[in-house]
């Protein structure tokens, strides 16, 4: 997490950043540095202060405590030419309702310099909404479109998706996905992405940011946080035995079968739980997605 | 940024269109109906003018409102904002898009109206009427930016903002400082919208200049609501006293006729008869006494001084519209032109001007100049006096000419029309009361022939009111000092004169009128808050309507009684204390704690409902400072 | 052509090493034949270039493909380069995996030798050019 080379500062970088709305807490005591380059997926349940994160890296919510750098400069009060490098996607793809994709392009243009209109028609022509039409007459999904096209057009080097398939059909969530590939492909580009979706981080992180309830929990590659995590099946122990068992994160009886989920522990395990009685033990590796469901759902987490 | 405002001309130019459109065809009306700056009823061209500024004033509130309102949503708020340009130039480009279309809705019209009369009726369209566009883009830019703030401000009392456009509209500045009056308000709302726009608005809202600039207006508010609790509580107590055991009811003291003899209420609320009478009674000679019985009580008569409600030259705002004479056959009608000191002939039904009407006789020429001017602006009285600052004229329709019905010294200024009492025709001036025969005419300058001049035996801006009766061939006169204030800061006196056939005056009753209500009733805005009180007597002393207004002699003058001051020290400390108390149950930050506990002290009670309405209920629990620190080891 | 599932247990780089080397030891992609670009395959199967990249370099790591400069990934002549070490090491990992998931299914241990004998002459059928490398 620590920069390896100082002359080129991380992406983000916070440090014991909290941010409170009244007295509930969105961010507590993060710490995070994302280094520049490759598609960064920010994972956590809902309210887990992914947007508030956002929000704050841009600017747009002062945090309580802490401090918080966008490419080297204090997100406070960043400089206009820190902005215009940075695009930010927003979840609701909340456009102004009266202007028309032309008119949009008018104005964004006209604001960034690096304006890349041949990417803008490619990426508009996926969702094939017509410029002229404004954006209140505009699906869903033409308007994600419209919101990614209009964000990457500015080629920015960090981008900020703020779950940018959610509550989209099927068609244009592919099409959204296609254009993230294409996004993540310039190799001096940083993609923060928050998402829900386990398919669009397997498809498309190269780092995994887990954050629940405004604290961060893991920071890592997908497939080393995966590898973390075993399943075990256990016959014949009562759930109340193994609670004392070491990295346990999850435990379920189904069929008077015991499933665990275990975090950072080696096969001897299973000799752990011989003896505490079990009959038979049996370990697999876990998905991804289960991995996080199970680091999420841990009450204590 | 020139393609924000090109956005936002385009997003909003049907609505201005439209808006433009209606406000042309009321001014055409209005102006075809000959009441636009012209010759109407006077109430009806008063009222009209009074409502437009208010018109002006909603415009731009409501744009302002408008243009912003979408951007109360975080995601449009962020598209708007997050871009490579610093966030006072995405300003500029909204806020002058506004302008600019604000200038075709409201000051356009009103140009293109006063500018068509001008060019088709004549010139008693003056300097100020050009004046009058400036001032209406004024009132509707304030409008706006007071929009604004409703809008992107998230304090819940932002509304109060709201009380300085209106104060901009209630003040009557006298001529062009009106302009500076407009700067200071323009200056403050827009210096509260530059401030707080910024990425983060709630930030931005607590910090310590947005925070100042909108606690003035709510503790202003508050000065006025607490005095006028104070008032009620007093009242109520009133009627429940002075009738001992039978409850009334609710009423305002004065009204209850409580207020005992000899004290200034009872004076300033007595009826002008009632004046005489009841001072006779108080002298209870047998010569009072037969005053009194011929006293002839329906002629009295009353004058209040009326300081300056003659207009002010280029005055850009429409409140002096007593300047149009009517002939008494009404063909004509007469309005004064601010630009040439003359009033224009103007031919009500062919609407069409018919040369100029001076001092000195009138002229069929388009061109004034053969014709003596007045001497400075004028007002019309009801009775077709013609009243400036010195003399008092009369328009004689048969010679087509002024004559001066009284000339004042050069060094007096004449602050009432005149008044017929009985045989006589009374004239107050700030030195003296004049008492002429009723067939009285002036020669010309210099003393006037006067049966009687009477100097004011008292300062004449404390004059409450002078009454003249006539009994028995001989005039009574009664003069009232002090002005109804809380602060009770001028001495209140009530004197009789006798004045005889011959002009000479002898005092019959030379009396101090105590005050009514006790001291903490007269001065509940003062406990309230001295510092806010001296400020607003202040700047109403500057700006505020002509019959409010206090001197700064008047101010330094005030001295409230010691018990009044116990109070006030004593508020003041509670309103810290309880500040104190509030500051720490909100955790607000130390240094504006500091800020905040001496507003209250300052600003007494006021000061602690700023702080109540403006600190936010939630604020983060402290968290150890040590984690907050633990950055670069990580 | 290669098949990818999110939400499996295999992170999906490890899906399409194995589905190459599948297809190679099949002989569905002969000696020499050349496999879609770092880019085309991550277009086709919706995944990030680094995702692809890396698999590409796990199977030219084993030598199963190569990288000629602008023309192309193609598939390799069969070749080891691994080490004994590593091999052996590879060996013992596979045989307890095998061992970990087979022990509880209940089979005595000549059916499961016979079970992989099976699967050994079924490979070898469909890949004439493997054998014994020794």
């Amino acid at each position: 997490m620590t920069p390896s080379d100082l002359s080129v500062p991380n992406a983000v970088e916070t440090a014991a950043l909290s941010h409170w709305y009244g007295d509930q807490p969105a961010l507590q005591d993060l710490t995070l540095g994302i280094s520049q380059g490759g598609v960064h997926a920010i994972v956590g349940r809902n309210g887990s202060g992914k947007t508030t994160l956002l929000r704050i890296l841009t600017g747009f919510v002062q945090p309580s405590r802490g401090r918080c750098q966008l490419l080297g400069e204090d997100c406070r009060k960043l400089p206009a030419a820190v902005r215009g490098r940075v695009a930010l996607v927003s979840d609701e793809h909340a456009l102004p309702p009266w202007l028309s994709a032309e008119q949009l392009v008018g104005l964004q243009r006209a604001s960034y310099p690096t304006w890349d209109q041949t990417l803008f028609d490619q990426i508009v022509d996926l969702f094939s909404s017509s410029p002229t039409q404004r954006v209140d007459q505009l699906s869903r999904g033409e308007r994600a479109g419209l919101c990614l096209a209009l964000a990457l057009a500015t080629r920015p080097q960090i981008l900020l998706l703020d779950e940018p398939t959610l509550g989209l059909d099927v068609v244009a969530s592919r099409a959204i996905l296609e254009v993230l590939l294409l996004a993540s492909e310039p190799p001096d580009r940083t993609v923060i992405l928050c998402t829900h979706q386990m398919d669009e981080v397997e498809r498309l992180a190269d780092q995994l940011i887990i954050l629940n309830r405004g604290r961060l929990v893991a920071a890592s590659e997908p497939e080393a946080f995966r590898d973390r995590f075993s399943s075990w099946v256990a016959e014949g122990i009562p759930a109340s035995s193994v609670g004392s068992v070491e990295g346990l994160v999850r435990c379920r009886t189904i069929d008077d079968q015991l499933h665990l989920v275990t975090v950072d522990r080696d096969p001897n395990l299973v000799e752990e739980l011989r003896g505490l009685g079990a009959t038979r033990v049996t370990r697999s590796a876990l998905s991804l997605d289960r991995a996080i469901e199970a680091v999420l759902s841990q009450p204590g987490a | 940024m020139s393609q924000l405002l090109r956005q936002e001309i385009r997003r909003f130019r049907r609505f201005v269109a439209g808006s433009a459109a209606v406000h042309l065809v009321l001014l055409w009306s209005q102006a075809s109906l000959g009441s636009l700056y012209g010759p109407s009823s006077e109430t009806l061209n008063r009222g009209l003018l009074s409502f437009w500024p208010w018109a002006w004033l909603a415009t731009g509130i409501l744009f302002g409102i408008a243009q912003w309102r979408p951007y109360r949503r975080s995601e449009l708020w962020i598209f708007l904002l997050h871009r490579p340009l610093p966030p006072s130039r995405i300003l500029v480009g909204m806020g002058g898009a506004a302008v600019l279309l604000l200038a075709v809705a409201v000051p356009l019209p009103l140009w293109l109206v006063t500018w068509l009369t001008d060019l088709g009726a004549g010139s008693w369209i003056d300097t100020r009427h050009y004046g009058l566009v400036a001032w209406s883009l004024g009132v509707t830019v304030t409008g706006y930016l007071a929009g604004i703030v409703v809008t992107l401000t998230p304090h819940r009392s932002r509304f109060v903002i709201l009380l300085l456009p209106v104060l901009l509209l209630l003040q009557r500045a006298p001529g062009w400082w009106i302009l500076l009056v407009l700067g200071i308000v323009l200056t403050w709302i827009g210096a509260l919208v530059a401030a707080s726009f910024t990425p983060d608005l709630r930030a931005a809202a607590r910090a310590p200049l947005p925070l100042a600039l909108l606690a003035v207006p709510i503790q202003y508010l508050a000065l006025f609501g607490l005095g006028f609790l104070l008032l009620l509580g007093y009242s109520v107590g009133v009627v429940v006293q002075e009738h001992g055991f039978h409850w009334k009811g609710l009423a305002v003291h004065a009204w209850n006729d409580y207020f005992p003899e000899g004290t200034y209420d009872r004076s300033f609320y007595a009826s002008r008869s009632e004046v005489l009478t009841s001072a006779l009674r108080t002298v209870d000679t047998e010569h009072s006494s037969d005053l009194l019985a011929s006293l002839d009580r329906d002629s009295v008569v009353e004058l209040r001084p009326q300081w300056l409600t003659a207009a002010r030259r280029h005055r850009p705002l429409p409140h002096d519209v007593r300047q149009t004479l009517w002939e008494p056959t009404g063909t004509y009608a007469y309005r004064f032109s601010h630009d040439q000191l003359r009033f224009e002939r103007w031919h009500r039904e062919q609407q069409t001007a018919r040369g100029w009407l001076g001092v000195s006789g009138s002229t069929e020429s388009s061109d004034p100049s053969t014709i003596e001017p007045f001497e400075g602006v004028l007002r019309v009285t009801s009775d077709h006096q013609v009243v400036t600052a010195r003399r008092i004229y009369r328009y004689d329709s048969e010679r087509d000419r002024f004559e001066v019905r009284f000339a004042g010294r050069p060094d007096e200024l004449v602050i009432t029309p005149a008044v017929r009492a009985g045989d006589r025709i009374a004239v107050l001036t700030d030195q003296r009361l004049y008492l002429l025969d009723a067939d009285h005419r002036e020669s010309g300058q210099g003393d006037p022939d006067s049966s009687a001049a009477i100097e004011l035996p008292g300062v004449a801006r404390n004059l409450l009111r002078v009454v003249v009766g006539a009994s028995d061939r001989r005039q009574i006169v009664a003069f009232t000092f002090g002005v109804l204030s809380e602060r009770d800061h001028l001495e209140a006196r009530e004197l009789l004169l006798e004045v005889d056939q011959d002009g000479r005056s002898t005092v019959l009753l030379d009396r101090e009128l105590g005050q009514g209500p006790p001291a903490w009733a007269r001065h509940r805005r003062f406990i309230v808050s001295p510092v806010l009180l001296t400020l607003h007597d202040l700047a109403w002393s500057a700006v505020g309507p002509e019959d409010q207004r206090l001197t700064w002699r008047d101010l330094r003058g005030s001295k409230p009684p010691s018990s009044v001051l116990g109070l006030a020290t004593l508020a003041a400390l509670l309103a810290a204390t309880a500040t104190a108390w509030l500051t720490r149950r909100r955790q607000v930050p130390r240094r504006q704690r500091g800020w905040w506990i001496a507003a209250g002290f300052l600003t007494g009670w006021p000061g602690f409902i700023s702080c109540l309405l403006l600190m936010p209920r939630g604020q983060p629990p402290r968290g150890d400072p040590a984690s907050s620190r633990a950055l670069d080891t990580g | 052509m290669i098949e990818i599932v999110t939400g499996d247990s295999r992170p999906i780089f490890r899906q399409i090493v194995d589905g190459l080397r599948r297809q190679i030891a099949g002989g569905e992609l002969p000696p020499g034949s050349r496999l879609p670009s770092v880019r085309g395959l991550a277009q086709q199967l919706r995944i990030s270039l680094n995702t692809v990249a890396k698999a590409y370099a796990v199977l030219t790591n084993e030598g199963l493909i190569e990288s000629r400069d602008r023309v192309g990934v193609f598939v390799c002549e069969p070749r080891q380069i691994l080490s004994l070490e590593e091999r052996q090491r590879r060996l013992e990992e596979a045989v307890s995996q095998f061992v970990n998931s087979t022990y509880s299914l209940g089979f005595d241990d000549d059916e499961l030798i016979r079970q992989v004998e099976a699967g050994l002459e079924q490979y070898a059928a469909g890949h004439p050019n493997s054998g014994d490398p020794e």
